[in-house]
């Protein structure tokens, strides 16, 4: 992989250019027809920071691209709370991860503390150097050579990503071309304070409470339909407490879960939604360890 | 019609024939949902505008919710009870959100924007609008719309400290936020680069201490970006010193505190006075906001509220808090909606129509009291000459202690001391200027131990009658004159700065002394004092870090800058070729010298 420095211009708002976390990269980045730098060349493009596209990453960085367009990562996992069983590591990179979960102290019950995952991730890209791409909004996708072309809008603009295989692990696909295949979608919340007795007896069609890995850790999941928008999933979220402490108040919602949850009408969903690009969802799988091993196999694949 | 995209940090335009076809029109177009924006979108739509408010995150807030920003009883509420505020009323009064959403590209016509492209998951959109906001913080829309804009501090573009925060659940049961901040030298951008977001996320799993954590808040808490030059810039010596602007959209008090950046030998005069020879950290100064500093300069219909705001660097110190940037939110928000409904431009809103709109919302409430201590709440009268003679009749301790004290004491007293000093420079009469000038000089004679502290007051009002007492100081360090103070900011610290400012051209050797040496032998026997034990509070480095690192690093730095001033007005071709050679010679004496050399290297290239 060759991945060049974008020009760093304090002047104007490229502030916020990614720089290097990877190990390979030139001083004057090659333009586009159209004037974009193109940043980086790799083998493999992965849209989405998940869990699979990590497995791949860490497993082979130095030919490998992460694009999230958040800032946080393995959102599937970290961000929506939820599922957070731990499972065993299967593979050098889940085994590494769960390592360094248990170190952090961040397991207990079967399941692992969900929120600084997100970090812990982060602490490992830069452990194995993985060239990762925060803030990038990918504009377009297009056939270049053999490959492709992945354009991108961060905080500085335009920018570009020459890559041989774009491997999409998006909830719904880029361009929501996987929207489809979503069954329903939910919102977790992190629940603090002690409300009384069993907490299964909040549980409807609509919400469960589900224990979390740290003592008194429970988590509210709101169920929602697969057309759900952040805006409306917050409003049912709302709702649903509020109903919830009408019967008891003596607990109250912590806070949210940073990323929507997506459960899937196949097990198993894999499409080319696109000409030459895979969609691969990494929020399809139940666990964070199977998704860090079946990404680990995926950059084994190739 | 131009189409402007930004390309690599650069807004790169192209003609076009007509803007597509929009998908929808709205009368005012928000981009970035902060505390600014958030504030200025809901209170659009209160008023009946049709509005868009456009987020690369997925939720509004900002600071005040994505990034936890908590504890102040002026900041109610935990976050997830502020998310909920936010949207429901978003929701009530019909405001459109766009989420995960990129400015891709803005279409002006003349002085006038007149639509964006928005990309949201690959899907773009074109919508158009008869005002804009831009509260995105790094000026996304001001420069596509090409306004001017500036980053950081002059010297060498450095920026406040940024924050990665947690917000997690005490052993108590009380939420708030922990914090792993930033502050990447000399340079550093804080918009959200990958690798340092990625490094500034690893190092907060160091601040969990086990605790849970409720939100690993999926943002970077700035808190400076990008200035925008607006028709109006406030500055700090305004604020401080009038004249105040008598039509504020505005108003507020609020404490100097940009967070961490020890380096502040290279702030501004007045940054420099406020906090190193005043110390006046414990207070709070006034800010009154007009409404011009809202309107970004030859653009037409764009406002820009939250950090772009014409303020200065140091005016933005205090009034970067998440409640004055959503007071500006609101300003700006009540003009669009007394322009739009009077139909006149943005630079035609009358005041007293606006005005009505902003006491609504309590904005522009006048500023009364003549001090504030920030911390202690205490208002404070200013300082007659008598009362300054006898306020540094004493061995000055550390004006930080309010940090962990949060009291009025003794060290309060002096600083206002100083305060006053240069209060009477900046607008005294001729004869209470004199009159002060005198007593300060016959004080410094007739009171030995104490002469370095009359002589500071002298200095700071920039009177040549301290030099020979800040000689002897920067001469013999530790001597009679600069005495050892638990605590103590140290005099000799404050002598080299004023040195630099009013000194003669004697004092340029010794001061390339303690450049020359990295400043060791002349604050060797600071660590003599007892320094704060600053252990118990992690994180603190305030304004030293109890180390020698520390001494020298605030002696080389404040020593450097005096030398840029002293050569500028005596000219030594020997001494400015000897800092060139320090400045480039690629040795450290001390952590982080090496951002120093690279300052000088600039300042002393043009010498």
């Amino acid at each position: 992989m060759n991945l060049r420095r974008r020009t760093f211009i304090a002047s104007a708002a490229a502030s916020a250019a990614s720089f290097r976390i990877g190990p390979i990269w030139a001083q004057t980045p090659k333009r586009s027809l159209s004037g974009i730098p193109v940043v980086a060349e790799c083998e493999t493009v992965f849209l989405g920071a998940s869990a699979y596209a990590l497995g791949a990453a860490f497993k082979n960085p130095a030919k490998t691209v992460v694009l999230e367009q958040s800032l946080m990562l393995v959102p599937e996992f970290s961000g929506a709370l939820l599922p957070n069983v731990l499972t065993a590591a299967e593979g050098e990179i889940a085994t590494l991860v769960r390592e360094r979960i248990e170190k952090e102290g961040l397991s207990g019950n079967g399941r692992y503390h969900a929120p600084p995952v997100s970090d812990v991730m982060s602490a490992l890209v830069m452990h194995r150097k993985a060239n990762l791409f925060l803030n990038a909004n990918v504009a377009d996708i297009r056939r270049a050579g053999r490959g492709f072309a992945v354009e991108i809008i961060g905080p500085d603009g335009y920018s570009s990503i020459a890559a041989e295989r774009v491997i999409d692990t998006m909830p719904t696909a880029w361009r929501d071309a996987g929207a489809k295949a979503v069954k329903e979608k939910f919102f977790a919340a992190p629940l603090v304070g002690k409300p009384k007795g069993d907490l299964g007896r909040f549980a409807t069609d609509k919400r469960e409470v589900v224990p979390g890995a740290l003592p008194g850790e429970n988590i509210l999941k709101v169920r929602l339909a697969a057309d759900t928008d952040w805006h409306n999933a917050r409003l049912a979220l709302y709702d649903a407490f509020e109903k919830m402490v009408a019967e008891d108040d003596t607990f109250s919602i912590g806070g949210e879960a940073t990323a929507l949850g997506h459960l899937y009408r196949e097990a198993r969903t894999q499409a080319a939604h696109l000409p030459g690009i895979v969609w691969h969802p990494g929020a399809q799988y139940p666990d964070l360890m199977n998704a860090l091993t079946a990404g680990e196999l995926c950059s084994k694949s190739k | 019609m131009l189409e402007v995209k930004m390309i690599a940090g650069k807004p790169v335009t192209r003609t076009v024939a007509a803007m597509p076809t929009p998908a929808g029109h709205y009368d005012l177009i928000v981009v970035g949902l902060g505390s600014a924006g958030a504030e200025a979108l809901i209170v659009a739509a209160e008023a009946g505008l049709k509005v868009l408010g456009v987020d690369v995150r997925a939720a509004m807030g900002g600071n005040w919710t994505l990034g936890a920003i908590n504890g102040a009883p002026k900041w109610p509420g935990n976050v997830p009870g502020r998310l909920a505020s936010l949207e429901r009323a978003a929701h009530k009064h019909g405001a459109e959100l766009a989420y995960e959403t990129s400015v891709a590209a803005a279409y002006r016509d003349g002085q006038r924007i007149v639509g964006l492209k928005i990309l949201r998951n690959g899907i773009f959109r074109d919508v158009t609008a008869n005002m804009f906001i831009d509260a995105t913080g790094n000026a996304t829309l001001a420069l596509l719309a090409g306004a001017k804009v500036r980053f950081g501090r002059a010297v060498d573009g450095a920026q406040f400290t940024v924050s990665r925060t947690y917000y997690v659940e005490h052993a108590d049961g009380r939420m708030g936020p922990v914090y792993s901040g930033k502050c990447r030298s000399p340079n550093v951008p804080v918009a959200e680069q990958s690798a340092f977001a990625t490094e500034l996320a690893a190092g907060r799993l160091g601040f969990r201490n086990k605790r849970r954590v409720l939100v690993a808040c999926p943002y970077i808490g700035a808190r400076e970006e990008a200035g925008v030059e607006t028709d109006v810039v406030l500055s700090f010596r305004e604020c401080l010193f009038g004249p105040r602007c008598e039509k504020p959209v505005f108003t507020a008090w609020v404490p100097y505190d940009i967070h961490r950046i020890s380096d502040r030998a290279f702030e501004t005069e007045p940054s420099v006075n406020w906090e190193i020879l005043c110390r006046m950290s414990p207070f709070a100064y006034p800010v009154s906001v007009p409404y011009e500093a809202l309107i970004a300069k030859g653009v037409e219909n764009l406002l820009v509220p939250s950090r772009h705001m014409g303020i200065d660097r140091d005016v933005l110190a205090g009034l970067r808090m998440v409640a004055e940037m959503q007071m500006s939110g609101k300003a700006a928000a009540a003009a669009v909606v007394v322009a739009l409904k009077s139909r006149v431009s943005v630079r035609d809103v009358p005041y007293d129509e606006l005005r009505k709109h902003l006491d609504r919302y309590n904005l522009a409430r006048p500023l009364r009291q003549p001090h504030v201590g920030f911390y202690s709440k205490n208002e404070i009268v200013p300082f007659a000459d008598d009362q300054i003679i006898q306020a540094l009749k004493r061995d000055i301790g550390n004006a930080v202690s309010w940090v962990f004290h949060r009291t009025p004491d003794d060290e309060d007293r002096s600083s206002y001391a100083y305060y006053s000093c240069w209060d009477v420079a900046e607008r005294g009469s001729q004869e209470r200027n004199s009159a002060l000038r005198s007593k300060l000089v016959q004080a410094m004679h007739a009171e030995k131990r104490y002469s370095a502290n009359y002589a500071t007051a002298l200095g700071i009002m920039g009177d040549p009658q301290a030099v020979d007492v800040l000689l002897e100081i920067v001469r013999n360090p530790g001597g009679e004159r600069d005495p050892l103070v638990d605590y103590a900011y140290p005099n000799r610290l404050k002598a080299i700065c004023l040195l630099g400012r009013i000194g003669p051209a004697e004092a340029v050797q010794p001061l390339m002394d303690i450049v020359a040496d990295g400043g060791e032998k002349y604050t060797a026997t600071l660590l003599k004092a007892k320094a704060c034990d600053y252990s118990k509070y992690p994180g603190w480095v305030y304004p030293f870090d109890g180390r020698a690192a520390g001494y020298r690093f605030a002696a080389v730095s404040l020593a450097v800058v005096a030398l840029d001033l002293l050569l500028k007005r005596y000219p030594d071709p020997g001494t400015a070729v000897r800092i060139r050679e320090w400045a480039h010679d690629g040795k450290t004496a001390f952590p982080d010298e090496a951002q120093i050399k690279a300052i000088a290297q600039r300042l002393f290239e043009r010498t």
